[in-house]
């Protein structure tokens, strides 16, 4: 009961800041005549007048966050399959080292024009280059993860008889996903930048889209609102995502926390 | 010597077999490219990239964008890093003021920068300027909230123990909390500085003007897709310089530290 009380307090705490900008933004903007920056109050309503719920279910629902979902599981997905490949075997992650390390230090974004020749726009470039950002950060991570587990667990397990595959579901891949998760949280906000900037260059429909529309329309009311859709979407996704994280990596801060140090 | 227990290459093989596997994929490119595989004309050769590249090189324009956009990105890095760690520290350092500011940060964090291009090409117009203030937007961030992470998570027996030792507050920042967060900082510094170099280029590619991105566009409107590839390529060594480099800083900072040792090859 009192940890609850102090946890509420600290919740208070923290809600205090986000909670007074926003009355200080709404306040200060209220008379404002400055063209870039007009009265929170007016694109709030704006964000309400699109948003809400026709623009959210044809450009958020329909395209920008289905291609994001589409093309984060594939990537995450080929990242860690792949990356547990090269992780078990020394030789491939050093012999691909280059062509990894190379793909991933490219800024995807610069693959947009090249991709735009090759695939054209659609569903499938914009999935296939947010599956292309997300993958490497979650191959690498999967990979330095993997060789990083303590080979004593390994012996243990091949002591008690444990076959390859065993070793891989109960050892390997707990003892790695701190780091894997730690990979998928850099590929979380690289494909959400992907998703916009995507949607921003190659399409003509999606939430990236209407924030250039309303900024070749001159109208910033409209650049608001699409900002404030994009920050939500940005919010959500990272919420989900650390329940998520949270809750699989559970079992591993409960150890470290009897384990005392580190 | 070799290691016992390690079946390492010795060193001919190390070295050679990562360079055969780069030539065997540069081939596998070429092939794809002169079997069409993709279609006509999308997927340039190996053969016809390398000496557009050159000429790209040895003209200058493409060394010129990439410097260009190396620029803004380190200005607007060591705007970041003089703005950021010393905030970052203040806020660490205090329990309210950690707590009061930690949520409102991550909020930030996770709202995607990019999203204000548009918006700000109107308020700033395109050069320069644009490009330093969204690096700014998106790499603040990372490295404001492993700032604040590396002070907060100080062990407090250290800290402690510090003061019994009679070490005054600014000692026991200097020699425990600062060493301690260090880690913290150079990770964040190695986020926000890719990050931020993503949005350079980003920038210029949405919104024009002389940078990597913008060549890479003017390269693809005139269907050179050749020149198109070279400069995505150049994009890739860039990107590799960078994060080097940052791992580099973050080695040679930390080289005292158990984690970044140098491990007995």
């Amino acid at each position: 009961m009192i940890a609850f009380a102090k946890r509420a307090r600290l919740f208070a705490l923290e809600l205090i800041v986000p909670v007074a900008l926003l009355v200080l933004w709404w306040f200060a903007s209220k008379d404002s005549t400055s063209p870039y920056f007009p009265p929170l109050s007016e694109s709030w309503q704006e964000f309400k007048n699109v948003y809400i719920w026709d623009g959210f279910r044809d450009d958020v629902l329909a395209v920008s966050l289905k291609h994001f979902i589409v093309g984060f599981v594939v990537g995450v997905s080929v990242g860690f399959a792949v990356g547990l490949l090269i992780g078990l075997s020394d030789r491939a992650r050093r012999n691909l080292a280059p062509l990894t390390e190379f793909f991933r230090a490219t800024p995807i974004v610069a693959l947009i024009p090249a991709a735009l020749i090759m695939v054209g726009p659609g569903m499938t470039l914009e999935a296939g280059l947010i599956a292309l950002g997300t993958n490497w950060s979650v191959m690498l991570n999967t990979a330095d993860g993997v060789r990083g587990v303590d080979p004593v667990m390994i012996d243990s397990a091949r002591a008690y008889g444990l076959s390859r595959s065993q070793q891989i579901r109960k050892i390997i891949i707990p003892a790695a996903m701190p780091q894997v998760l730690a990979g998928v949280q850099v590929a979380v906000a690289l494909g959400i930048a992907v998703m916009v900037v995507a949607n921003m260059f190659v399409s003509t429909e999606g939430i990236g889209y209407r924030v250039v529309e309303a900024q070749v329309n001159f109208d910033p009311k409209g650049s608001w609102a699409g900002i404030f859709m994009i920050a939500l979407i940005g919010l959500v996704i990272t919420v989900i995502y650390n329940t998520i994280h949270n809750r699989l990596l559970a079992w591993h801060r409960g150890w470290r926390g009897t384990a005392g140090t580190n | 010597m070799e290691t016992p227990g390690r079946r390492g290459l010795r060193w001919p093989g190390k070295y050679l077999e990562p360079v055969l596997v780069v030539v065997a994929f540069l081939a596998l490119m070429e092939l794809a490219a002169a079997q069409k595989w993709f279609g006509e004309e999308v997927l340039p050769r190996v053969t016809d990239v390398v000496p557009v590249l050159w000429d790209d090189i040895t003209s200058g324009v493409v060394l010129e964008g990439t410097w260009i956009t190396v620029r803004s990105w380190g200005l607007a890095m060591l705007i970041v890093i003089a703005v950021t760690i010393p905030l970052g520290l203040l806020l660490g350092s205090s329990r309210v003021l950690y707590h009061a500011t930690h949520l409102t940060i991550e909020i930030m964090r996770t709202v995607p920068s990019i999203a204000a291009l548009p918006f700000l090409v109107l308020v700033y117009g395109i050069g320069t300027k644009l490009v330093v203030v969204l690096v700014m937007l998106i790499a603040v961030w990372p490295l404001l909230l492993q700032t604040m992470a590396g002070v907060h998570d100080v062990d407090p027996q250290a800290k402690d123990t510090g003061r019994v030792y009679g070490l005054s507050r600014l000692q026991v920042f200097r020699k425990i909390v600062l060493p301690s967060a260090l880690p913290y900082i150079a990770t964040g510094l190695r986020i926000s500085g890719t990050l931020g170099l993503l949005l350079a280029i980003a920038t210029s590619l949405f919104a024009g003007g002389d940078g990597l991105g913008a060549l890479i566009f003017s390269a693809q409107l005139n269907f050179d897709i050749p020149l198109t590839f070279a400069r995505i390529f150049v994009c890739g060594l860039v990107g590799l310089a960078v994060y080097y480099a940052l791992v580099m800083i973050e080695r040679r900072v930390l080289a005292w530290h158990p984690a970044y040792r140098k491990e007995p090859l």
